[in-house]
């Protein structure tokens, strides 16, 4: 049904297109770019071809041209995108569970419990997160695992605050007296009721945060915390782009494929998510639905 | 209404006190306290039905609630009848009694979880209370749905398919699930058209007979209980200011207040011109009731003794008639006549 009606809107259905071409991007990387025999058990590292430091344009074996120190941007976008979908995925997946138990449980126990732990979410959220991000990685060290890491901890806090306002107001509804006077228990009651209620607005926002996520994912590579270098990740691939978005004196355009490529997949990864997330928001609700 | 007139009690409500504080500034200090049920007390015997009347705000709906201790009292003892025994109600017992005591709730839009189906908001007090096999629950949820008028082909649904009186009815079918003794009834149609209304009333009245029901009946006006009562309690500002049976209550009022409350029925016949009282002002806030008698600002019969001596509720006439207030013996209140009302 949900299907259905995702179907019927124009832009979800781009957002849908794109995704599911990311998807099939994603899983069949193997085909679409197959990995040298040499490099085999590392299929994240991005081939080199050459050794020069400079980019060289497309070729009909590297489609889509040769980045700063040769790496192959063809291989780095489809590669890429399975990252993008893990750190997405991960980050958005945790951050949420996280955030939608802590906020869920501290709206319906309430008071001065409530208060104590919004407060708590208050000093996470007043961190600047890139400087939190910077002293997360050069404690932890450099790598994508520890990008997700500071994500987590810095994205959770929106969730737990989005979900408790809703729950605040739910939790004084009828149904839970009356589920209350059932004998139903209190963990029983957030999880069959006051979740259910309260959920829709939170999965939207991830869905809309799972686009963010990869730009941000892609700022931290781009600042040198994130991948380690040669990995197929659209952050690292546009970080190789710094020193020629610009070209040469003359030619501005000269090294358009070292920005445009990683670029473009980006933008269409946090578009479609957007897409869908729109989407969701207009038919998620039974009560519209009637 | 079936009036299974054997004495024994089921209920015993004595001194119910729920005062809801008044939270000021940044820590939340204490300010003061609603005292939205403020020495109640009452009993409900068993198979009868007791009309619990009152304005809106008087404290009906904390009453009914407290019982269940659906929120917790700040003061009383409540006492339940159970195989005989009667047991105290308390946060450690309720669990317990659940299922002896449900409630039917005042809306039947925010009452029914909106993203469940019907057979899970009927079935859902059976799976609490360990009835694990799905399928044996929704046999129970078809049988219920029959006894309210609904049926089979209801049970996939949600709720927002239903109109409201369709929704009151799955209420009711949730409240019987566990077979519980006492139902608590909180306005159950006054959110109802007109027209349902009396379908709902009779529907009550037919189940309290099939499963022999003891109903505490909440109305905001006198007319939704004459029907339906065996005992009526009229409450004022947070407290029970008269308790008789009706047609005792409606005939020979004893308080000030039933009389103005009776007064305010619409007469069927025109040619009966009974006078209307009005009452002087608005119900005073529970945060500030007036010193002595509660009542005192708007009654006609006030005096000096009222407003510095609060009346207790004693008895004042025969049957168990009870009033609170100084004149209940003195005053000749004007009552209505059994028939003379819709
Ligand atoms: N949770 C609460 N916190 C603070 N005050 C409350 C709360 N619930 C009820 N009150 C107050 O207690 C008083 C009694 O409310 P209650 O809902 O019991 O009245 P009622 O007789 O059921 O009225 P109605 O006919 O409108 O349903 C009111 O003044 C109300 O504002
Ligand atoms: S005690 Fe006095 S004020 Fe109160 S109801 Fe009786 S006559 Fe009126
Ligand atoms: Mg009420």
């Amino acid at each position: 049904m949900v299907i259905k009606k995702l179907l019927r809107n124009p832009l979800s259905m781009i957002g849908l297109v794109l995704l599911l071409g990311f998807v099939l991007i994603a899983l069949f990387a193997p085909w679409i770019a197959p990995t040298l025999e040499e490099h085999k058990n590392e299929p994240y590292r991005v081939p080199r071809f050459g050794w020069g430091s400079s980019p060289s344009p497309p070729t009909k074996e590297h489609p889509m041209g040769l980045t700063q120190g040769k790496y192959d941007v063809f291989y780095g976008i489809i590669w890429g995108t399975r990252t993008a979908f893990q750190v997405g995925l991960i980050v958005t997946g945790l951050s949420c569970l996280l955030g939608v138990l802590i906020g869920s449980v501290s709206a319906y126990i309430g008071g001065k419990f409530d208060e104590v732990i919004m407060r708590f979410v208050d000093v996470f959220m007043s961190f600047p997160f890139l400087i939190a991000a910077i002293v997360i990685t050069a404690v932890l060290g450099r790598g994508l695992d520890k990008v997700i890491i500071a994500l987590v901890l810095f994205r959770w806090t929106g969730y737990a605050r989005l979900i408790r306002g809703s729950v605040l107001q739910v939790k004084q509804d009828e149904y839970i007296m009356a589920a209350r006077a059932g004998g139903v228990s209190h963990p029983a009651i957030l999880v069959r009721h006051i979740i259910p209620n309260t959920i829709f607005p939170v999965l939207i926002q991830a869905s809309m945060n799972m686009g963010s996520i990869v730009v941000t994912a892609a700022t931290l590579s781009f600042l040198g915390l994130g991948a380690p270098e040669g990995y197929a990740d659209w952050g690292q691939m546009i970080s190789f782009a710094r020193n020629w978005v610009l070209g040469s004196p003359g030619e501005p355009l000269k090294y358009w494929y070292t920005v445009v490529w990683p670029g473009a997949a980006i933008v269409l990864f946090v578009l479609s998510w957007n897409l869908i997330g729109d989407a969701f928001r207009d038919i998620m609700d039974p009560r519209i639905q009637a | 209404m079936a009036a299974a007139k054997n004495k024994d009690v089921l209920l015993t409500v004595n001194n119910l006190k729920k005062y809801f504080p008044i939270t000021k500034g940044l820590f939340r200090r204490t300010a003061g306290y609603v005292k939205a049920v403020d020495g109640v007390s009452f009993q409900v015997r068993r198979g009868e039905t007791l009309g619990l009347v009152g304005e809106s705000g008087c404290g009906k709906t904390t009453t009914g609630l407290s019982l269940l201790h659906l929120i917790q009292p700040t003061s009383g003892r409540i006492q339940l009848q159970v195989k005989g025994k009667m047991l105290d109600v308390n946060s450690k017992t309720i669990g317990g009694l659940r299922r002896e005591m449900q409630i039917i709730f005042q809306d039947p839009f925010s009452s029914l979880d909106p993203r469940m189906r019907i057979r899970d908001i009927v079935a859902e007090p059976l799976r609490a209370h360990g009835l694990k096999n799905r399928q044996q629950r929704y046999e129970r949820v078809e049988a219920l749905l029959n006894s309210v008028g609904l049926g089979a082909a209801h049970m996939n649904r949600f709720p927002h398919e239903f109109s409201g009186g369709q929704r009151q009815r799955i209420g009711i079918a949730r409240a019987l699930s566990l077979h519980p003794s006492l139902v608590v009834c909180d306005e159950p149609v006054s959110a109802l058209d007109v027209s349902v209304q009396a379908q709902v009333l009779n529907l009550l009245d037919d189940l309290q007979e099939e499963f022999g029901l003891t109903y505490l009946f909440v109305a905001h006006d006198l007319s939704v209980v004459q029907h339906i009562s065996d005992r009526v309690a009229v409450m004022y500002l947070g407290r029970i200011v008269e308790m008789a049976e009706v047609e005792l209550l409606f005939s020979e009022p004893k308080h000030p207040y039933t009389e103005a409350l009776l007064s305010a029925i619409p007469e069927p016949d025109p040619d009966i011109k009974g006078e209307q009282i009005i009452l002087k002002g608005d119900v005073p806030s529970p945060a500030d009731p007036p010193q002595g008698c509660h009542f005192h600002p708007r009654c006609p019969y006030a005096t000096e003794l009222c407003r510095q001596e609060s009346p207790k509720l004693r008895p004042a006439g025969e049957g168990g008639h009870l009033a609170a207030c100084h004149y209940a013996q003195k005053l000749n209140l004007n009552g209505v006549f059994p028939g003379e009302t819709a």
